[in-house]
This record gives structure tokens, sequence and C-alpha cells, in this order.
């Protein structure tokens, strides 16, 4: 059990935004918060990472209480959030506490891995919707994250762009069995990716349904199974 | 070997062709308009139109500065000016930063003392000149203290707006990432304050070249703002066409290279510049 929560519940001023919600994610699992807007998705990732600790409930790190941020728990937001006065390099350099020789080749390779190899002089102006996504995810990934947190991260990009970098994460999933809860309300980029897709209701933002999609990876965004899924989501969300 | 000698010759005509020949061509561009301003004042004082007494021809000004400099007069002058600026530049600047970055980061401190000072900022700072002179006469010590006074205000204004407008997402990608409060100020804050930094120093800068006028004029032995005074008692109008013209010049210098500094530090901007399409 990598994160737990339990019975958490998150107010804004009188105002519900999720309530008893019960979850459970597994070490190396991608889970998909899926919902229409204003259902609380982001919230309860926020929650999940240690930014906002203002709910009642639980929300437990390998059996630890979460009183805050973590390294382990990397966290990849809707705008990339490049600081501008720093290059590429620099930035996915950010987060690293002793930038030493290792780091260095690790952040040297992990510009190679997310596809922005030659691009580490850029300043931020000078890249493109999907680069600065792209350095954003590495900049989360060279502190060595076991948990990614991601909410709605392609959500401004290109129909393909967007295609690519579900790719991009299914790769590092494979390759560092990172654990991955994504926020989206996209649902078939859920349904591509997700081990579990967590279907939240709105206004309070509960857990309507948890679907698990066991159809192995790679999968055909367009196959029967998947689209059955869907017809099901959408009949859960009333649409 | 030859096709490498050829590729460095290409790359150094290009290098000129980026940086030397825009300069030129804008310098000539911006010339324009002062030239011919120029030679219509001339022609026009020439034939008479301007009485020299009143106006006097662009040329005769130029002799006069030709003049005061072979006299020696005038590199005292100019220096005696830009030192007050400079000193009272540095020191309202410095007591702008440091107070804006308390105000900024101590929130009691906000409320204690901020109100005073943009009530404070209400006051046209011309008229402190009576006060400083009775306090400190009409020494240095009162005409620095002008101008640090009139660069104080918008260099502390605009590094406070600047901190306390810092975008809330930047701040939380450093707590993300775990940044203590020193490394959130060196590493955040602090470059994300840079441009307000810079909007503030170029409109104090200006302000200080107001200042020192007011205080030259107030009383002073020398200085560009002494000149001024002494044209208009000796019936001179092209001694403080002279010092006028100075002012422009001495102006435009400085705000330039703090100009250039500002593009050369704040190159990550997301701004268009104007005239490059870029």
């Amino acid at each position: 059990m990598s994160l737990t929560v339990e019975q958490l519940t998150r107010t804004f001023n009188d105002v519900t935004a999720i309530q008893a919600i019960d979850l459970t994610i597994h070490e190396g699992e991608i889970i998909c918060l899926l919902g229409k807007s204003g259902c609380g998705k982001s919230t309860l990732l926020r929650t999940l990472s240690g930014l906002d600790l203002a709910y009642e409930g639980t929300v437990s790190f390998h059996d630890t209480p979460l009183t805050g941020v973590r390294d382990e728990i990397g966290i990849v937001f809707q705008e990339p959030r490049l600081l501008p006065w720093l290059n590429v390099l620099d930035n996915i350099r950010f987060g690293l506490k002793q930038p030493n020789q290792a780091t260095i080749k690790r952040v040297d390779r992990f510009i190679d891995y997310v596809g922005l190899t030659g691009k580490g002089h850029l300043y931020p102006k000078a890249l493109s919707g999907g680069m600065s996504q792209r350095a954003a995810i590495a900049r989360a990934l060279v502190c060595d994250p076991e948990v990614l947190l991601l909410d709605e991260p392609f959500s401004a990009l290109d129909h393909f762009t967007k295609l690519e970098l579900q790719d991009l994460l299914l790769k590092i999933q494979g390759k560092y069995n990172t654990t991955m809860v994504m926020v989206t309300h996209d649902i078939d980029e859920a349904l591509y990716l997700a081990d579990r897709i967590v279907v939240l209701s709105s206004q309070p933002g509960t857990i309507q349904d948890i679907i698990e999609i066991d159809s192995p990876r790679p999968r055909t965004r367009t196959s029967r199974d998947l689209q059955q899924v869907k017809q099901k989501i959408l009949t859960t969300l009333h649409i | 070997m030859a096709k490498e000698g050829q590729l460095t010759i290409n790359s150094t005509i290009q290098l000129t062709k980026i940086s030397v020949t825009p300069f030129l061509k804008h310098v000539i561009v911006s010339s324009i308009f002062p030239v011919i301003i120029l030679f219509i004042w001339e022609f026009l004082s020439r034939i008479g139109v301007f009485e020299s007494y009143q106006l006097p021809a662009p040329s005769a000004v130029l002799l006069k500065a030709v003049s005061l400099y072979q006299s020696g007069e005038l590199l005292p002058h100019i220096v005696t000016t830009f030192t007050r600026v400079l000193i009272g530049f540095g020191l309202g600047t410095a007591v702008a930063v440091t107070l804006s970055i308390l105000v900024g980061f101590w929130p009691l401190l906000e409320k204690l003392i901020d109100p005073t000072i943009q009530a404070l900022r209400q006051i046209p700072s011309l008229a402190w000149v009576p006060l400083f002179i009775l306090w400190m006469g009409i020494g240095e010590t009162s005409k620095v203290t002008m101008i640090a006074v009139g660069v104080f205000f918008p260099v502390y204004l605009n590094v406070l707006t600047g901190i306390v407008t810092i975008d809330r997402k930047w701040l939380e990608v450093g707590k993300v990432f775990g940044l203590s409060t020193r490394q959130k100020i060196t590493k955040i804050i602090l470059p994300a304050v840079f441009p307000a930094f810079f909007t503030g120093i170029r409109t104090g800068l200006g302000l200080g070249f107001m200042f020192v006028v007011a205080a030259e004029l107030m009383g002073a032995s020398e200085g560009l703002g002494y000149l001024l005074v002494l044209g208009q008692n000796t019936l001179q109008p092209d001694t403080i066409l002279v010092s006028i013209i100075l002012f422009a010049i001495i102006g435009k210098v400085t705000d330039g290279s703090l100009k250039l500094i500002e593009q050369r530090l704040l190159h990550w901007q997301d701004t268009e510049i104007r005239g490059t399409g870029k």
C-alpha cells in the first residue's frame, strides 16, 4: 500500500468539495481520477500531495500520516510551472537537493528520456506547450519519486502531443514502476492509461464507482472492450 | 581546411550582421528627426526669426559648450551633478529595497508602516525642499537627501508590488520541492521581483535627475543646475541650453545603460521586443 485515504472530507467555506473518500493506492499502480469539472478531483490530488493539509479524515503514505510535501511524492501540475528565468536544464535540476556528479548525469539522462535532447539551454519562453510539460515531467522525475501525482497534465495540449505524452508516462511507469495518480476529464485517456479508474460524482465529490481495467498494455485506443467500459462510465456520470 | 576557413569567414560576417548593422541603423533612424529639427532651428535663427538673446542658434550653443569645456568649467559641473545623482540614487535605492523587502515579507510591518509611506508619497516631493534646506543647510547633504527621496518612492513601490504579487504557482513549486525559506527567497522571490526592481530604478533615476535640478536651482555653486541659474542671471540663453542639452544626453545615456543591463539580465522575459518582430 503506497497511499491510503480514509474518510477524507475537505470543505471550503462550508462547501463540501469531497466527502468521505476511501481509497487505497497500490505500488506501481496507475489510477485515474475521473469526473466532471468541479467534482473535487484536483482537491483530492492536492491532499495526496501534502500541499493541502486542511482536511478531515486520514491520508497516509506507507502507513504513516502525511504531514506535508515529501520527496517521494512528485507532482506535475496542469500548467508546466517552469520558472521562466531558468533554462530547461536548470528547471529540471531545480528540485535536486545536492547537485553532484551523479545527479547531473541523471538530469542529462532524463532530458533525453522525455525527448528534450539538445533543448537544455532553451528558456521556457521558447518552448511549446508539449515541450514545457515534458520538462515539468522530467523535473518531477529526477527527484526519483515513488509516486507521481498528475493534475490534468495534458489538458492544455493538442491531441497528438497528448497521445505522445501518454505513451511517455507508460514508458516511465514500465521502467521505474512509479505509482501514478492522474486527474483527468478525458475518458479515453483514463481508459488507455489506468489500472483502475475512480469515477467521482459532483458536489460533493464522492466515489461513485471504481472500475478495474485489466486489458494488457499496450492497449488499442479504439478496442471494443474499452469502448464498452467508456459507455458504462458515461452512464455512471449520467451523460 | 579551405572549407573550414570559409565557414569562419561566413560566421564572422553573420556576427557583424546581427550585432553592428541594426545598431547603426537604429542610431541613424532615430537621429533623423532631431537632425531635421536642428537644421530648421539653425536656419530660422540665421534668417533672424529667433532673436539670439532669446533663442541662440544650435551652432552658437555648440560654440558655447566648446568654450565652456576649453575653459575647464564644464567638466566639473557635469561631474558634480552626476556624482550627486549617483549618491542620492544609491542611497534612495538602498533604503527603498531594504524597506520594501521588510514590509513585503513581514505582514505586521506592512500594516504598521506601509500606510504611512503611502501617505508620505502623496506629498509632492519638491515640497520637502525648503524643510531639508532648513534642516541641513544648502550643502551636499540636503541635495543628496532630496534626490534620495525622489528615488525612494518609485523603487519602494515597484519592489513591494513585485514581492506581494508573486505568482502563487511559483511559490507552490518551491513548496513541492521542499525549499527552505532562504532558498525560496533566493531561488524564486528575488528573480521574480527583478523585473519590478528594474522598472523602479529606471523611474527612480529619471526622478533623481529632476530632483538634482531642483536642488541645484535652490542654491549651488557648481553643477549643471547652477549653470541654468548662471545663464538666467547673466542673460545667456546659450549657457542654459548647454545645460539642458547635457541633461538630455546624460539622462539618455544612463537610462540606456540601465536598459541594456535590464535586457541582459531579464532576457528570459516573454515580452515582445518592439520593432524586431520577435
